[in-house]
């Protein structure tokens, strides 16, 4: 209770700054009065961020990181002298009714220049208001559906961008990952066997099907097979009785749920086999962290979002204003703003939407998460090599921890603490 | 396969149990009022945070927790009563009118839960941490908890209404209204300690499920259709009927997830449901109208 009682008010710290700095150059302008942003009329932000759904808490942090990327961008002068007043709207759990509704109001009511979501609907719901409105728009998740909506044409989202890149590396990053530690003897599998546990969600679907097409070429087995209806799972039982009666060397949970991962992984531990747990996107939810704590030493997961280090100076301004550390969301969401603040100085004018979008086409930013080069033909950042890494995590103490691509790893791989004491049983 | 069917049928066993508690409030409701209360997910959801409230703030006292959500969810059952069902009985429509009335209660609920608690998955603390392994079948001491006190609160339910004259009196209500009131009975006294009973079954419902689950504003959605599809099955207005059928849906839902897959689960639980409207309209134990 006492974190959130800091971070509301941290949070209305800066939002409050963030919007007395915007609201004086406003009034300024209307006034005819001197001052910060003087005469300029403020460029309005949406912040569309699901705070009280089942993911609040990556959408709270991802909303802290526009903020705090204002606040940054109002102390050092505005946008082209212009202040930026932020406009914060509640997408709960990111439902397409719920996400239209946010767009429509962010546009029509409160009548913003730019919108900034850590994502949006699966179903992409906001993309036709947002292209009809003409406001440039940067999402960071859902880019399998965002690849599949916009690669058959391109222009026609002329004003929706993504901060993530395409989620196909997460069906060859592992796999390949796996396949090096394998050669090399760092990791020795009990055998080619993998249990699969997906759910029917595009996201969940589509990684599922990667991994599987991946690790079957390389001549693995999905011996167990377990496909769930949704992400609601109060008991694993049967499928961890399946698991016990032929231990996989892999056990893969694309659920993407942190109570349900958390729960596989309660009941697993109670009589663990000899098998990696990769469970995606999960462990980077705070509320996954809190509940399992050290229980998830040793999980692994791929994310299409680069950690930072501890020293980092992003992440240690981001401690210093909200008392806990940032979710991926808590720093990719700064980015974006920054992607937004880069194009519309590029634009040379941050109202002029059309010459705003076009310059977040031809943006080549050097982020805090890596380097976003949109690709014309998708509108997603280019990943892997010198754009954005790909990173498989190990959780340690409740810390993420990069093993791979190599040149950002933060440590070696490890057996997770249940390993050698299942083998040996 | 004996220690996979002997696994199915205790998971059977709890998820029936918890089923069992969400669905009996119901159908007391319905037997009694002839009205479907929407309310109950809220109450199963404020169940598991009162508890969770009680817990975080008195000291991880789970007797002292407990009867703090009986108490408000009992008492809130009264609230509900006079300011959202009684307003509307007896006027034109007032089936619908309960149903929406009652559905936004729910509503209301999951948002004030919202504003004071965030959405944020919270977790109770292990009652009892451990499980029981008798030769290849394992059983965690929560389970064993959720075995053990679920037909505690089942059995009293149906002592009360047997064998106390408040319970009888409500049996009285649920048979023939205006027979009871010529006997003297205050049925709008006994309407509203109906749905305030049926408030604590929910409530406890609602500790049991977020003892092994997770807290979350939305979370007695899935638990109010699971009790909606086994009113049915056991009858509506069945108490006994709707534990009848709690246990046996529990037990198949843990077989169909064992040996056909949790995909198919429910699938298989409600084609069975079809069949069973068509072979017995009236359910398990229901009386043919």
């Amino acid at each position: 209770m006492s974190e959130k009682k800091i971070s509301r008010r941290k949070y209305l710290a800066i939002a409050g700054g963030a919007v007395a700095v915007a609201a004086v150059g406003g009034a300024a302008y209307y006034l005819g009065m001197g001052g910060p942003g003087a005469g300029k009329r403020p460029v309005k932000i949406g912040i569309a961020a699901g705070l009280t759904g089942r993911r609040s808490g990556v959408g709270v942090d991802s909303r802290d990181a526009v903020l705090l990327a204002i606040k940054e961008i109002n102390e050092a002068g505005g946008i082209l002298g212009h202040p930026v007043e932020p406009v914060v709207e509640d997408t709960v759990d990111q439902e397409a009714g719920m996400i239209t509704s946010v767009f429509l109001k962010l546009i029509e009511r409160e009548g913003v220049d730019g919108i900034i979501a850590h994502w949006g609907n699966n179903s992409c719901a906001e993309f036709d208001i947002v292209q009809e409105k003409k406001i440039p728009y940067i999402s960071a998740g859902a880019a399998n559906q965002v690849e599949a909506v916009i690669t058959p044409n391109p222009d026609a989202y002329s004003y929706i961008y993504m901060a993530v890149p395409s989620y196909k590396l997460y069906g060859t990053i592992f796999p390949e990952y796996i396949s090096i530690l394998e050669k090399e003897g760092k990791y020795k599998p009990i055998n080619h066997k993998i249990a699969m546990i997906s759910r029917a969600f595009e996201y969940s679907i589509f990684i599922t099907e990667g991994l599987t097409k991946t690790f079957t070429d390389m001549g693995w087995e999905i011996s167990i097979k377990e496909h769930l209806p949704s992400a609601k799972v109060e008991d694993w039982s049967s499928v961890l009785s399946k698991i016990r009666s032929d231990p996989p060397a892999l056990i893969i949970s694309t659920m993407t749920d942190p109570a349900s991962d958390h729960l596989l992984l309660k009941q697993f531990l109670e009589d663990p086999t000899p098998s990696l747990l990769y469970e995606q996107a999960s462990p980077n939810d705070p509320e996954f962290r809190e509940m399992a704590g050290n229980d998830a030493d040793g999980i692994v997961h791929v994310y299409g979002i680069q950690k930072i280090p501890t020293d980092h100076p992003y992440r240690v301004k981001y401690q210093e204003n909200f008392g806990r550390d940032p979710s991926p969301y808590g720093i990719i969401s700064y980015d974006q703003m920054m992607m937004m603040k880069i194009a519309m100085e590029n634009a040379g004018d941050p109202f002029n939407r059309e010459a705003v979008a076009k310059a977040l086409l031809n943006i080549d930013y050097k982020g805090v998460m890596g380097r976003f080069v949109i690709d014309p033909k998708t509108h997603l950042p280019k990943g892997g090599g010198e754009f954005m890494p790909f990173p498989v995590y190990q959780m340690w103490n409740q810390e993420n921890m990069m093993l791979y691509p190599f040149e950002v790893a933060e440590q070696e791989f490890k057996y997770p603490h249940w390993y050698q004491k299942a083998l040996t049983k | 396969m004996f220690s996979d069917i002997a696994s199915a049928i205790i998971i059977g066993l709890v998820l029936g149990s918890m089923y069992a508690l969400a669905a009996v409030g119901l159908t007391l409701v319905w037997g009694v009022l002839k009205i479907l209360n929407f309310a109950h997910g809220g109450f199963i959801t404020l169940g598991a945070y009162f508890v969770w409230v009680g817990i975080t703030f008195l000291g991880g006292n789970y007797v002292i927790s407990f009867l703090l959500v009986m108490g408000l969810t009992f008492l809130l059952g009264f609230v509900l009563n006079a300011g959202v069902i009684r307003p509307l009985q007896g006027r034109p429509e007032s089936e619908t009118n309960i149903f929406i009335a009652t559905l936004a209660t729910s509503i209301i609920i999951e948002n004030l839960i919202i504003v004071g608690f965030g959405g944020r998955y919270k977790s109770i603390p292990e009652m009892a941490s451990g499980s029981l392994t008798l030769g290849s079948i394992s059983i965690n001491f929560q389970q064993m908890i959720i075995m053990a006190v679920a037909p505690v609160f089942l059995v009293g339910l149906m002592y009360y209404l047997k064998k106390m004259k408040s319970g009888m009196a409500v049996r009285a209500v649920a048979q023939d209204a205006d027979g009871a009131a010529i006997v003297g009975i205050d049925s709008e006294r006994v309407y509203s300690y109906t749905i305030a009973i049926g408030a604590l079954m929910a409530g406890v419902a609602g500790v049991l499920l977020g003892v092994i689950f997770y807290l979350s504003p939305g979370m007695g959605g899935d638990p109010l259709v699971r009790a909606l599809f086994i009113m049915v099955l056991g009858g509506m207005g069945s108490v006994k009927g709707t534990i009848y059928g709690a246990y046996i849906i529990g037990i198949i839902d843990a077989l169909a997830r064992y040996f056909i897959g949790m995909f198919w689960a429910s699938p298989i639980l409600f084609v069975m449901f079809i069949l069973l409207l068509l072979l017995r309209p009236q359910g398990l134990f229901g009386v043919k109208v």
